[in-house]
């Protein structure tokens, strides 16, 4: 989306017109929900439904480009997601009918209907830290400053761990070559 | 023929720097040209990356519907409480400052403030014209000042008794008792009879003076002539034997 266009879409997206909010979300939700996707399979729609609600709410009062408003985007989902984790950290136990675990899906097969989901979810399989800023690089399209932003690290310590996480990706990658050779 | 375990990547990865990881990352390296042992990071990100391309939604209409909505009911929400909180705010801060002026005006009036408030008030409503009490109105015949001790006189009744008790005590005509109790009579105006006993204290004197020989002859009695209790060779100069 070029700057200018950007710049009318958002403000039209602001008074609530339906064609700008489309090409936003047209734009946007695609990597959003791979994103949570990749990091929470079973609660990664549900999260993309609230995390855009808040975008919604606050809507009007947000100011910046279409750089500023992909971080703003992603800091929500991120907040999101840490109050899940925090939500389920502290229920001990959650009880779940046996007829709802039939339907839910297993991690590996929400990424059906993704095409190309299975590298989401090969890059979900590195530690957690790691995984979230190749996810916020690769799927979000955030470069390292940008993804400093979001997390509130810094950004040499956002490109150490980008450069940990693509030599532990080059290690999954390899042993994904042994096994195809050995079969 | 090579291993399983002496695949081309494996045998010759280098350690990634932090420029060419950022480059893979953004995605403007193609795996042809990514460093040895990482063209099958680039394929895998290449493929994550275009995993994020537009494509139908599924509920993308219901979704922007509702968002649309809340987006304008957001814009209300807004609006509203800025209309609500900025008057309700300043008419109270008038009252207050009103209540405040005509409270003040009023304690001036009747006089009533503290001293330099009362002053400060006075002297700024004068210069409105309008006249209130002075911070001493209230003072009867006593002077209109505040605040200089320097001024006032030093009316003690006794003010002339201090140098003359201290010109007796540093004179040199009375010493001892005579003289304390010239000092006392006059601080006390007469009234001490400070000295008058001093007669009554040396018939004390010789009395306990008596008591003293005679224990000294009982003590001598009791030790068959060994004690030396009140032996008067000491007083002279003698050595004593035992």
């Amino acid at each position: 989306m070029a700057e200018i266009k950007f710049e009318s879409v958002l403000a039209a997206a602001q008074t609530g017109a339906e064609r700008a909010l489309t090409s936003l979300y047209q734009d946007l939700h695609p990597p959003l929900l791979r994103f949570l996707i990749a990091q929470e399979p079973a609660d990664g729609e549900d999260l993309a439904s609230e995390v855009w609600l808040d975008v919604a709410h606050g809507l009007s009062r947000f100011e910046g480009d279409e750089s500023a408003f992909r971080c703003w985007l992603f800091t929500i989902a991120r907040r999101r997601l840490i109050d899940l984790r925090r939500t389920r950290a502290r229920r001990r136990t959650s009880p779940v009918p046996l007829e709802e675990l039939i339907d839910r899906p297993a991690p590996g097969e929400a990424f059906a209907w993704i095409e190309s989901g299975a590298a989401v979810a090969c890059l979900a399989s590195l530690p957690p830290a790691q995984a979230e800023i190749v996810l916020l690089r690769v799927v979000a399209g955030l470069d390292s400053y940008e993804v400093a932003a979001v997390t509130g690290r810094k950004p040499g310590t956002v490109r150490v761990m980008q450069k940990r996480a693509l030599e532990r990706l080059a290690e999954l990658v390899s042993l994904e070559e042994r096994s195809a050779v050995t079969r | 023929m090579s291993l399983w375990r002496d695949l081309e990547g494996e045998m010759q990865r280098l350690p990634l720097d932090a420029h060419t990881a950022d480059r893979l990352l953004a995605g403007s390296v193609a795996p042809e040209d990514a460093p040895p042992g990482y063209a099958g990071v680039a394929t895998f990100l290449a493929a994550a990356a275009d995993s994020s391309r537009a494509e139908d939604l599924p509920g993308e209409s219901e979704a922007v519907t509702l968002l649309a909505a809340v987006v304008r009911s957001s814009q209300i929400e807004i609006t509203r409480p800025s209309r609500r909180s900025i008057v309700p705010r300043l008419k109270l801060a008038t009252a207050f400052v009103t209540v405040a002026i005509a409270g003040t005006t009023g304690l001036a009036f009747a006089g009533s403030l503290p001293g330099a408030a009362q002053s400060i008030a006075s002297d700024m409503l004068a210069k409105a014209g309008v006249s209130v009490p002075g911070p001493n109105s209230h003072a009867g015949d006593h002077p209109n000042v505040r605040g200089k001790s320097a001024d006032t006189a030093v009316t003690s009744p006794s003010s002339g008794k201090g140098s003359e008790i201290s010109e007796l005590a540093t004179s040199t005509d009375l010493a001892g008792v005579a003289k304390g109790a010239a000092i006392s009579t006059l601080a006390s105006d007469g009234k001490s009879q400070a000295g008058q006993h001093g007669k009554a204290q040396a018939e004390h004197g010789a009395s306990n003076a008596t008591a003293n020989t005679a224990g000294r002859t009982t003590a001598a009695t009791a030790s068959d002539g060994h004690s030396t209790a009140g032996s008067e060779n000491a007083a002279e100069g003698q050595s004593h034997r035992p």
